[in-house]
């Protein structure tokens, strides 16, 4: 029996999409059996990011009324062999499924992967509700912006309310330097202020703009810190303890560790 | 010690005048004076009984310490009389008491978890949050709020225009706090200082402080 995370944040634009790309690209390149689910139906991307646009046929909303059989929208990545993405409906609009429709779904994907991660839309209303409804763990991904923290906290409410308890965060595209400076809120403040585990810190990248437009998620990149961050939280997702990777010379990571507790 | 020997209380009823009359009258008298001169008309219109614990003090007296409080506005409140007569018989302790209620403590609802944003808890008495209140988290309460962890929401006590209700948290950083009708929102850039962990109301401005036991 597999797990199903969903990836969410309120905000939009903070790497919802890429978080779950890279973390479906991820565990699949280390032999997982994975499957990616857009649940932002009207505004799909994820095809995008993981280049398989081009090969859609049948999407979410056709498995969960009938038209197809799930294995026939499931579409296989052209690079792994366990990844797999059921994609976005692009001409419906979140009301054409239901929470429970999206429950079952859940259920039957569980049964043949072992991870199955949803990317969740923007916003708190019925794609959100969607997108939580068969969700075993939650990650939330948030920059370190006043208001996109904001959004991360209401969110974790309404996690909680939906008995999703302890979610993991993720923070994206801080930069060391500034923080240094006093101009971006530290990773201290958005843990402080969240109260949540951490699970990792993605540094901000060039290359996961090129990555991204090229349709190869940067965690295939081995050269890249963003892609190291990424690699780094697959791991500790299959429980792996793992250090939080230092992003500078002077051991600006270091706090880091204490906080999440590896040192 | 002027504090022990008079004390000004605010209930359902109006304000209660404590004395403690193991004092001097006369003491008693000068230190009545001082508070109302001290207080520069805040109690102005105010309705008021004078309490005396289970003792008493003579009628001629109790009668000047009321023309004190009238000549600054005070109303003698007519019922006063009931809680005089009604304190000793209930309780056998001596200490001065203003109402029963005070002495089991008041009812207050218990938030056994910290409020995140977009969170809002509405109470008609006191509130008590076991946790933080994070930014975009709302209370209002009809009377007191305390927070066991930081207060970084929205906090309005007094709802109803209690002005004797008080704001206390471990770390209070609100971004906006209210006392009856008095609104507080602190720079966003200046954070409060460490002791800063309460909030009353005093004449219309909201004042902070650090929290005393007991007060």
């Amino acid at each position: 029996m597999g797990e199903v995370f969903v990836i969410t944040s309120g905000k939009g634009g903070v790497g919802k999409t890429t978080t779950t790309a890279n973390i479906g690209t991820g565990l699949a390149s280390a032999g997982k059996k994975v499957v990616l689910v857009d649940a932002d139906i009207g505004l799909r991307n994820l095809d995008v990011v993981l280049g398989l646009e081009n090969r859609i046929v049948f999407d979410i909303v056709d498995v969960t009324s009938g038209n197809c059989r799930l294995r026939q929208a499931l579409i296989k990545d052209k690079r792994l062999e366990g990844l797999h993405l059921l994609p976005a409906a692009q001409t419906k609009d979140k009301t054409a499924v239901s929470p429970d429709q999206m429950r079952t779904l859940c259920t039957e994907l569980k049964k043949e992967f072992d991870y199955v991660v949803i990317d969740c839309p923007a916003g708190i209303e019925q794609g959100f509700r969607n997108a939580i409804a068969g969700a075993d763990k939650a990650i939330v991904v948030t920059t370190p912006e006043v208001s996109a923290v904001r959004d991360a906290d209401r969110i974790i409410g309404l996690l909680e309310a939906a008995e999703l308890r302890d979610p993991k965060l993720i923070i994206n595209r801080i930069r060391p330097k500034m923080v240094r400076q006093g101009d971006m809120m530290s990773i201290e403040d958005i843990i402080d202020i969240l109260a949540v585990d951490l699970i990792g810190v993605i540094p901000e990248d060039e290359m996961i703009v090129i990555t991204t437009n090229r349709g190869e998620p940067v965690v295939l990149d081995q050269h890249s810190r963003s892609g190291q961050a990424y690699r780094n939280i697959n791991r500790r997702i299959l429980g792996e303890e793992v250090p939080m990777m230092s992003m500078e010379e002077d051991g600006f990571f270091k706090k880091l560790r204490k906080i999440i507790g590896l040192n | 010690m002027g504090n022990e020997m008079i004390s000004i209380k605010g209930t359902k009823n109006g304000l209660v005048i404590v004395l403690d009359p193991n004092h001097n009258f006369e003491d008693i008298r000068k230190t009545l004076l001082n508070k109302m001169e001290s207080s520069r008309g805040f109690f102005k219109g105010a309705k008021f009984s004078i309490f005396q614990g289970s003792q008493g003090i003579p009628d001629n007296q109790k009668n000047e310490l009321e023309d004190i409080c009238r000549q600054f506005g005070l109303v003698l409140n007519k019922d006063s009389h009931t809680a005089h007569i009604k304190e000793p018989t209930k309780s056998p302790s001596r200490s001065p008491r203003i109402a029963p209620q005070t002495n089991n403590g008041e009812a207050a609802l218990m938030v056994k978890r910290s409020l995140r944003s977009g969170q809002r808890i509405v109470y008609p008495k006191h509130i008590v949050v076991l946790g933080d209140v994070h930014p975009g988290a709302e209370i209002v309460s009809g009377g007191s709020i305390l927070i066991m962890g930081s207060c970084r929401g929205t906090v309005h006590a007094g709802a109803h225009g209690d002005r004797t209700a008080k704001i206390v948290a471990r770390r209070l950083e609100p971004i906006s706090l209210s006392i009856a009708d008095a609104r507080h929102q602190p720079d966003r850039t200046g954070a409060n200082a460490e002791h800063c962990q309460a909030a009353r109301l005093s004449g219309t401005r909201i004042i902070f402080e650090k929290f005393q036991p007991g007060r």
